[in-house]
């Protein structure tokens, strides 16, 4: 690995790990991946870590996906469980170790007392996507990324199945208190 | 710029009342000495032009860089009406600011956005106010805005509903007597708060 991969990656997990150590709760592969995503278009200093393409689930990124199961600088500071044989949505589940407890305070420590912007903002994304988007099923995240970004559902193996259920989606959705009735008729009418 | 637990994120809403519907710009300046005010670059672009091209504006409080609706968008969509909505921006200042533990408001004067904190980010819950709650906290729980002045702005908000030409806040009269009428009470018989 060059001087710059390597950066990268380090950067990379220490990432995946500030997200992971925000909730005490696992998360599935699919939501960790959609929040980076959301991350990734808010801030311009994370970009460099990773790429998002087109594909069978919406907005994919390698990088992403290789850090999470192969850790290089962060090993054991969090365990990936893959999905079980007909779980086709999740993509798996990582959980937080209690060495990645203690690394993620260390992390959250230096940066507070560093007062460091950019890396505060970076904080407040992640508390926000962590509390809007973990809360929904892997149908209700997808519907909403899909209608967001419409241009990540070519290649998607799932669309048409989310697109059948958009009634029923936007219907929970609105239940959960996450969107409002305005939202609800859009997913549901301009759906497409 | 002062780092404590004086920190305010407001929306759009708590400009535009001062500014364009009291015509009293200057008692945001004196907000802006009292606190210290976090803005983002879509509530700078719904303020009043006269507050966005004033440099003495803009040095005085902390502008934010960040465009956190992008975070919120799948939310509410691309819906082309919530493009400009400040209030989401004041959301994620107000993260921000709690994260570094010096939030003190964050002012939403629109129902859904508060209900949107209320919904999704329950530990804000405590630090929303609408404009209105602002004054009083201003006065009665920090102390830092006489009563006086509180109930002059108060006054001055009933007066320009009853005009019938402006509706700061979206109030209408009968509002002004639900919400503002017992606050003004409230700070008549709340003196100078224990101040000398």
């Amino acid at each position: 690995m060059s001087e710059f991969d390597e950066a990268k990656q380090m950067g990379l997990e220490y990432l995946i790990l500030l997200v992971l150590g925000c909730k005490d709760e696992e998360i599935s592969m699919l939501h960790l991946e959609k929040e980076l995503f959301l991350l990734w278009n808010f801030h311009p200093g994370i970009r460099k870590y990773m790429k998002f393409i087109k594909h069978y689930k919406g907005p994919f990124s390698r990088e992403v996906q290789e850090c999470v199961i192969h850790p290089f600088y962060l090993e054991n500071c969090w365990k990936y469980i893959p999905p079980k044989k007909y779980d086709r949505l999740s993509g798996g589940y990582i959980k937080l170790t209690e060495k990645g407890r203690e690394e993620y305070k260390k992390i959250v420590n230096e940066i507070l007392k560093s007062r460091d912007d950019e890396l505060i903002h970076l904080l407040a994304g992640i508390k926000i996507v962590r509390n809007l988007y973990d809360k929904l099923s892997f149908k209700e995240l997808l519907l909403l990324i899909y209608n967001t970004y419409p241009e990540y559902t070519e290649k998607s193996s799932v669309y048409w199945e989310i697109k059948k259920e958009k009634d029923k989606l936007a219907k929970n959705l609105m239940k959960k208190k996450v969107i409002d009735e305005d939202r609800y008729k859009s997913l549901v009418k301009k759906y497409s | 710029m002062s780092n404590n637990v004086d920190s305010v994120s407001a929306d759009s809403s708590f400009y535009i009342c001062f500014v364009d519907d009291l015509e009293e710009k200057e008692w945001i300046y004196k907000f802006i000495k009292l606190y210290s005010f976090y803005i983002g670059r879509r509530v700078l672009s719904e303020i009043p032009e006269t507050l966005f091209n004033d440099d003495d504006f803009k040095n005085s409080v902390n502008i934010v860089d960040y465009d956190y609706y992008s975070l919120i968008k799948p939310i509410f969509g691309r819906n082309p009406k919530h493009l400009e909505d400040g209030e989401y921006e004041a959301i994620g200042i107000a993260h921000y600011l709690d994260i570094l533990g010096e939030l003190r408001y964050l002012i939403l004067d629109d129902r859904r956005a508060k209900n949107f904190v209320k919904n999704n980010f329950e530990y804000l819950a405590d630090k929303v106010v609408g404009t209105i709650g602002f004054i009083r906290n201003s006065c009665l729980e920090d102390g830092k805005l006489e009563c006086e002045e509180g109930i002059e702005i108060l006054n001055k908000i009933k007066e320009v509903i009853k005009s019938g030409k402006k509706r700061p806040l979206n109030l209408n009269e009968k509002k002004c007597k639900e919400i503002i009428d017992p606050i003004i009470e409230e700070l008549l018989s709340g003196g100078n708060n224990g101040r000398e």
